[in-house]
């Protein structure tokens, strides 16, 4: 049986005496309410959304946390806060809105947990050159809501939108539900503005010019080598028209096929997402299921109390045995694709049309719009399931790694089979370009006890990371590395480590950004 | 006494040693020549490293649209081998084709391609690299990736400072069945721009496209290369753009004129070149920025911005300064 504890019983270690100095000298900079020294500050900056750490929590262990909270509000404020850490020595760990999934921001070292919400300005958009500049603070959905009003979109659409930075966006090369169309983050930045480990503000500059882009290089950097203040960044006008479509395909491979033909025919579908069969089977339902409406007498103590206890009991029992799960799920066949198309009205339509084509070429049947109309009334629902999940006792995690077309099955078969015995699984493909496309697992488990769960989440992610790397995939696709998949970074760059050395070098001297992430 | 670099470099290379150029024939070989080059005493010997012998085909994946080969194969050799296999590099500005994939990938245009949505990303989908510690680095081997910096933009437009890429995989798709011409004329450079720049956009590929001023006119050839029914949704994406921006559908009437020089140009550079009345052939069209071919030799002068960052970065990569590279 899980017990949980709460909040209010953490106890977090004091801050470090040159931390309370660093404190000091900052509130002179930023003002007195822009440092905080509270532990309740300093606990909300001591995780993101990796589900270790969650698990940590639930057993009452905190995660590292910082030893003070800064917020300030320009860039220039960000260097003074680089300056002051760099006369101390004490670590900046950039924090944008928390919603890395990889331990990206946990304070391995304590230091400055440097708060970028506050850099907030979003500019007007550049029509004739199709741009707009923004402040690295910028929660995304106030980006693309400031945008939508201007006419404009930056299609760029993650899962945590209503909780994630641009800046994070940089740091993680993120990835939107629509970037077949629309591209990744690192394909949208056209120029960047950021403060080094140095203290020193470098802006990239845009195309053309000569030499290497350090843009490229600085991207993915997770805070380790500088903090983005500002970026420019590519933008169209708002969608005239969609078009959405459901396939359903026999099996994995025909379904799969059917993607790399519409990328082979040069078309860009906004959307295009397969399930593999249980995950088809679990939320490829076109009408959610209407909750009944139970009167407010009834409904709290059925859901706050004897729901979740029913569940924690459950849970073990069907997630503690996974194979038989696995097995289970392997009794389902059939796969949904689903397609959204978007842009000017009548290639919009044309798009479509030859979408399907290819797909009833590959094997696949036409379902209509209403799967894929479904899926993109819910599309952001999914994240905020797995709270659920963790409150009956189990751990929920989500493995995103991106191979060539050539190795995407192999890739697949080998994770499912490494994770068999470990957890639960779910795949679905999506973020497909000429070359290959992303695999996107999700992974559900229960291992009774609470130290057994971080022993089983550990076993599981370097297995799976192992299998899928082993059989072609790399690393990350669009979440990014932090602590969970440093070492397996280390193996993956090789002897070209010693250029990430390099740069840390040059643009970090002291070391003191985000230490620890990135294998550095 | 022991053998200076030079006599060192004779041994070991023979005949592929003459003035200052070597000519390593594989990975071994280059790494050898580096050690040996690390191992000079004093400043490094002024030696160009030639690596056209790195001329194989390591692999074509036709599923995955990937060619890999030697960084000293020419663009048009790579082509040739791809065609074989029902793939293509897509149309290449005409300096490019000559250029072996590592001078393409390294150079000033810094082995860029468009892609639909008028996009520019690197035709190179991975690179494999000789550092100057004869250490060997392979960038990920997937369309895209989030783990960690894009350590392979260091080598992209870097001149060989930081690393010599080996190889390189390619990527290609299949083979248009269907080209699609559309010549427009419009009133200002600029409607011109915008009409291309936003059927970009929308998601068209122009192969390529002549630009010049016809009377009072700015005109437009496009070439659409695609699918049967690509190349013609493409041409037709243009056309519907063209006619927002004032644009009208003319009869070809293409001018004689040469070309003197390539560059990569802003597109204000462009509007500014036709309303001077200049010709231009266009190539690797994207929103942002072209490649461009001038009937004039002289080119803007292109910054290059970080020059400290990079040189630091670079003694941090390879104290004894081995890689010269270009710059």
């Amino acid at each position: 049986m899980t017990s949980v504890t709460p909040v209010s019983a953490l106890k977090l270690p004091a801050p470090g005496a040159v931390a309370q100095v660093a404190a000091t000298e900052l509130a002179r900079v930023l003002g007195p309410a822009q440092v905080s020294l509270r532990d309740e500050d300093r606990l909300s900056y001591a995780r993101d959304m990796w589900p270790k750490a969650l698990l940590w929590i639930r057993q009452g262990k905190i995660p590292p946390p910082p030893d003070l909270v800064a917020w300030p509000a320009s860039e220039a404020e960000v260097a003074a806060v680089i300056a002051v850490a760099r006369a101390h020595k004490l670590a900046v760990v950039p924090f944008g809105a928390g919603s890395g999934v990889c331990g990206g921001t946990i304070a391995l070292r304590g230091g400055i947990a440097l708060d970028l919400k506050r850099l907030e300005t979003i500019g007007r958009v550049d029509p004739d050159n199709l741009w707009v500049e923004v402040d690295a603070g910028v929660i995304g959905e106030v980006l693309e809501r400031n945008l939508n009003e201007q006419g404009y979109t930056l299609g760029h659409f993650p899962s945590s939108i209503y909780m994630s930075t641009v800046g994070g966006w940089l740091a993680a090369r993120s990835a939107g539900q629509l970037s077949n169309k629309y591209g990744k983050i690192e394909d949208m930045v056209l120029s960047l503005r950021a403060v080094t480990g140095a203290g020193e503000v470098v802006e990239t500059p845009q195309r053309p010019f000569s030499g290497p882009d350090l843009g490229q290089v600085l991207l993915g950097s997770e805070g380790t080598l500088c903090v983005f203040t500002r970026v420019r960044l590519r933008v169209h006008p708002v969608a005239q028209h969609r078009a959405f479509r459901g396939m359903r395909f026999k099996t994995v491979e025909a379904g799969v096929e059917a993607m790399r033909l519409l990328f082979a025919a040069g078309l860009r579908p906004a959307v295009v997402r397969l399930y593999d069969p249980f995950d088809t089977a679990l939320v490829g339902k076109e009408k959610p299921k209407k909750k009944k409406d139970l009167a407010p007498s009834l409904r709290n103590p059925l859901r706050a109390d004897l729901l979740p206890a029913a569940l924690r009991k459950l849970t073990p029992l069907t997630l503690g045995h996974p194979s038989l799960m696995n097995r289970a799920a392997d009794l389902f066949q059939h796969c949904r694709m689903i397609l959204m198309f978007e842009g000017e009205p009548r290639r919009t339509q044309e798009e479509a049309l030859e979408a399907v084509r290819l797909c009833e070429k590959a094997g696949g049947h036409d379902e209509g719009e209403a799967p894929g109309r479904a899926w993109f009334k819910k599309r952001y629902d999914v994240s905020y399931k797995m709270s659920k999940v963790v409150d009956a006792g189990a751990f929920a995690d989500t493995m995103e790694v991106a191979a060539t077309w050539d190795r995407v099955l192999p890739v697949y078969e080998a994770v499912r089979e490494a994770a068999a015995g470990l957890a639960f699984v779910l795949c679905h493909f999506s973020h497909a370009y000429p070359e290959g496309c992303s695999l996107y697992f999700s992974l559900v488990s229960s291992a009774g006890s609470e130290a057994n769960q971080e022993k089983r989440y550990d076993t599981l992610w370097e297995t799976i990371l192992e299998a899928a790397t082993g059989a072609g995939a790399n690393v990350s696709h669009h979440h990014g590395v932090g602590v969970l998949k440093a070492a397996q970074l280390a193996r993956e760059l090789g002897d070209g480590r010693r250029l990430l050395l390099a740069l840390k070098g040059a643009l970090d001297p002291d070391g003191i950004l985000n230490p620890g992430k990135l294998s550095l | 006494m022991s053998p200076t670099t030079r006599e060192r470099l004779a041994v070991q290379f023979g005949a592929r040693f003459a003035g200052d150029t070597v000519r390593p024939s594989s990975e071994d070989e280059l790494c050898a020549l580096l050690s040996t080059l690390r191992e000079q005493q004093g400043p490094p010997l002024p030696i160009r490293i030639d690596r056209s012998l790195f001329d194989s085909v390591l692999s074509v994946s036709p599923r995955s649209g990937l060619v890999e080969v030697g960084a000293g194969m020419t663009l048009e050799a790579v082509e040739r081998v791809a065609k074989g296999h029902g793939l293509t590099l897509g149309t290449l500005n005409p300096g490019a084709r000559p250029q072996r994939v590592g001078e393409f990938l390294e150079g000033p245009c810094a082995g860029l391609r468009a892609v639909p949505g008028g996009r520019l990303e690197p035709l190179a989908m991975s690179v494999r690299v000789v550092l100057a510690n004869g250490q060997v680095y392979r960038s990920p081997n997937a369309p895209r990736s989030a783990a960690g910096p894009g350590l392979e933009s260091l080598f992209f437009g870097g001149g060989g400072r930081l690393g010599l890429i080996v190889s390189a995989q390619l990527r290609c798709g299949p083979v248009p069945t269907r080209t699609e011409d559309v010549t427009l004329a419009f009133p200002t450079p600029t409607d011109l721009v915008q009409a291309l720049r936003y059927a970009l956009d929308d998601g068209a590929v122009i192969a390529e496209a002549q630009l010049y001023r016809r009377a009072s006119a700015h005109v437009v050839h496009a070439r659409f290369a695609g699918t049967e029914a690509g190349a013609v949704k493409d041409a037709n994406t243009l056309a519907r753009r063209a006619s927002a921006h004032q644009g009208r559908l003319t009869d070809p009437d293409l001018p004689s004129w040469s070309a003197r020089s390539e560059r990569e140009l802003a597109w204000a550079e462009v509007i500014a070149a036709l309303a001077a009345g200049r010709p231009l052939r266009l190539y690797r069209l994207a929103v942002e920025t072209v490649w461009a071919e001038l009937d004039t030799a002289e080119a803007p002068e292109r910054i290059r911005p970080h020059a400290a960052l990079w040189s630091a970065v670079a003694r941090l990569a390879d104290p004894a300064l081995l890689l010269g590279g270009e710059g």
